[in-house]
């Protein structure tokens, strides 16, 4: 028998609840400045708009040493009676439980998972515990489509700044709407909805949770799985996304090698279904979308220029393996243009992206080498995004990353018939 | 008067008769060891065919490395006649330890005993290799993604340094001068550091002090304006 991930006092916890319509996931990692308004946030939506369903708010911390957990336990949900129309019928329970395995989100959503399970919920979200501007109708745009129209994946859909998740504009969702023919905009947005079913499917391979999918890259095994197993997808719009402010250079190669990791991992996985799709459709769509102000954000040009051209300098010998050499002539030439005219062509970019795709696939060397020699080149794609978006509206960004979106359509024939090759 | 002129004729016909069979026996073992080696040669290289061991060889880049060093055999050909040599030593070993003589077979038994030794070199040395590359290169990527500008010579610089140990390593094993190697190593390594330390606390101070003010004021700088947006 498989052991358990979840805590003798979890697991005692569990029982004494014995089950739950609704669980709200919170994985935590030091997040003392912003984990007591996300509880509250998600106390009062809970309240407020699933008033008559049993809910459980489960807080999955990664052994957090600035008072995280603390301020878990002793955050009371407030008197909502100002936002309630009508009172709860039932309290909201709190289990705060620390995760094991690898350090990351990953297995945080492992146990969220295991307790949603073993309570036997109906729905279940999570939620990332750094967010600034979660409201309470956040928790219903991520659950109301699976409790009451039969959804089993709530993806979110934000207002983002034009600059934001850049790794989500430029890779992951153009690349997985290719490959899976769904236009989910957010697919590693770190909020979802669950059904039940989708919990338990989450919960079969329990070995995925001892890869990277444990760390960066479990947004998007989720988004993936879902849309390749079949289950009924949709997306909810929930306004602006606000994170607390980290660095977010600072470990952006790993970031890299476990994202762009896993959506090359999961083509593996699911060859046979993306193989198939020849074209996107728009996922249905919940929320009352509006336009908001996001704060204006600094952007280090010349530092982004400088890793692209060092890239250039000291890694073709790395490139040189496996990308064609009509691509590195045309990285040389990018090279030598100055920060301001700095551009880089999508056709080049998609093509670039296959290609890693495709070396990641035979392994041509180490996958870990390969995908961190990615970072200099998304350095210099980012540069270009931002040169040519500097006085652009959000809908003419979305437009642009809309055209890339075509693009990687365009060349998933390419990148299929290479692919298959090496298989056959 | 005619048994004293044929005495040495029917002595050297008696000891010929006594070493002909080890003679014959010396010429089976050596066709029928050709023979071998000719059959394990063929065989290596039909299994090398089954297991794509060209298309290993490209992906580890040992085909590079022998391109570069203009060898122009592929890497199977050169396994195969590794193989096929190897064979045939260990058949003209063999065939010699079939004439029984005392040199030969201590020369024998010594060059036996040494084969081990040989061959853990050899693995040795190639796991250096390998290591060594490896090791390079995730090095040279962690860097350059740091953007450290001298990624590529410090990756050099550690590169030469595993592939040093690593023949030292395989010459130890060997037992050729044997402790004198590791000595010039740490000797070499630590001319290297101690040479760095001088050159930077004596000779080139002044460019040390410019160099590190240079290197603060640009982490400084690029302190100053992070990024601010996020990648996911």
């Amino acid at each position: 028998m498989p052991r358990s991930i979840l805590s003798k006092e979890t697991k005692k916890r569990v029982k004494e609840y014995k089950n739950a319509d609704i669980v709200v996931g919170i994985p935590s990692y030091n997040n003392s400045r912003t984990i007591a308004h996300v509880i509250k946030a998600v106390s009062a939506g809970l309240a407020k708009h699933f008033a008559q369903y049993r809910c459980v708010i489960v807080n999955s911390d990664g052994g957090s040493n600035d008072g995280t957990l603390d301020i878990v336990k002793d955050t009371v949900v407030e008197d909502f009676s100002a936002i309630l129309i009508e009172h709860p019928r039932y309290p909201v329970h709190k289990i705060v439980t620390p995760y094991h395995g690898i350090p990351g989100k990953g297995s945080a959503f492992h146990t969220i998972f295991e307790i949603a399970s073993r309570l036997e919920a109906k729905a279940c979200a999570v939620v990332d515990s750094d967010l600034r501007n979660i409201t309470p109708e956040w928790v219903e745009g991520l659950l109301e489509p699976v409790v009451s129209h039969g959804f089993d994946f709530v993806a979110p859909l934000y207002q983002r700044h034009k600059y934001d998740g850049t790794i989500t504009n430029s890779i992951v969702y153009p690349l997985t709407r290719a490959l899976y023919g769904k236009r989910i905009r957010q697919p590693i947005g770190g909020e979802f909805g669950i059904s039940k079913n989708l919990v338990s499917h989450f919960l079969k391979d329990k070995e995925i949770y001892t890869t990277d999918v444990a760390r960066f890259g479990i947004d998007i095994w989720m988004t993936t799985t879902a849309v390749a197993s079949g289950f009924k997808v949709c997306q909810s719009f929930l306004g602006a996304k606000i994170h607390d402010h980290k660095d977010p250079g600072a470990d952006l190669s790993s970031m890299m090698v476990q994202v762009a990791g896993s959506v090359f991992n999961l083509m593996e996985r699911y060859y046979a279904i993306w193989a198939r799709v020849t074209h996107s459709d728009a996922v249905p769509e919940f929320g009352f979308k509006f336009e908001v102000s996001t704060d204006p954000v600094k952007v280090n040009l010349e530092r982004m220029v400088e890793g692209f051209n060092q890239g250039i300098s000291d890694l073709s010998t790395v490139w040189e393996k496996f990308l064609s050499p009509d691509v590195l002539t045309q990285l040389r030439k990018l090279a030598k243009s100055n920060i301001l005219e700095f551009r880089f062509p999508k056709k080049l970019w998609v093509r670039i992206i296959y290609e890693f795709a495709l070396a990641y696939h035979k392994s041509v060397i180490s996958r870990h080498h390969i995908l961190g020699s990615l970072t200099p080149l998304y350095l210099g794609r980012t540069a270009a995004f931002v040169n040519e978006n500097l006085e652009s509206t959000s809908v003419e960004v979305e437009n642009e990353i809309e055209r890339l979106c075509l693009e990687f359509e365009k060349q998933k024939p390419y990148f299929l018939s290479h692919f298959e090759k090496e298989r056959l | 008067m005619t048994l004293s002129l044929s005495g040495p004729f029917i002595l050297f016909w008696e000891r010929l008769e006594g070493i002909a069979p080890k003679i014959l026996e010396v010429i089976l073992i050596l066709v029928l060891g050709f023979i071998f080696a000719w059959v394990a040669k063929f065989l290596l290289g039909r299994l090398l065919k089954i297991i794509r061991f060209e298309d290993l060889c490209d992906r580890i880049g040992l085909s590079t490395a022998l391109a570069r060093a203009n060898v122009r055999r592929s890497p199977s050909d050169i396994f195969k006649l590794i193989v096929y040599w190897l064979v045939i030593f260990l058949v003209i070993i063999l065939s010699l330890s079939a004439l029984n003589v005392q040199v030969v077979n201590e020369l024998t038994s010594s060059f036996v005993l040494y084969l081990p030794r040989f061959f853990i070199a050899v693995l040795v040395l190639i796991f250096g290799y390998f290591l060594a590359k490896f090791t390079a290169r995730a090095l040279l990527i962690a860097l350059v993604n740091a953007q450290v500008k001298s990624a590529k010579p410090i990756s050099l610089a550690v590169h030469f340094m595993i592939l040093i140990l690593f023949v030292t390593m395989g010459i130890e094993q060997l037992g050729i001068a044997k402790g004198v190697m590791m000595i010039t190593y740490a000797i070499l390594l630590g001319g290297v550091v101690l040479a760095l330390a001088l050159a930077f606390g004596l000779g080139g101070r002044d460019m040390a002090k410019d160099f590190l003010e240079k290197k603060a004021k640009t982490a400084e700088k690029s302190k100053k304006k992070p990024d601010e947006f996020t990648h996911i």
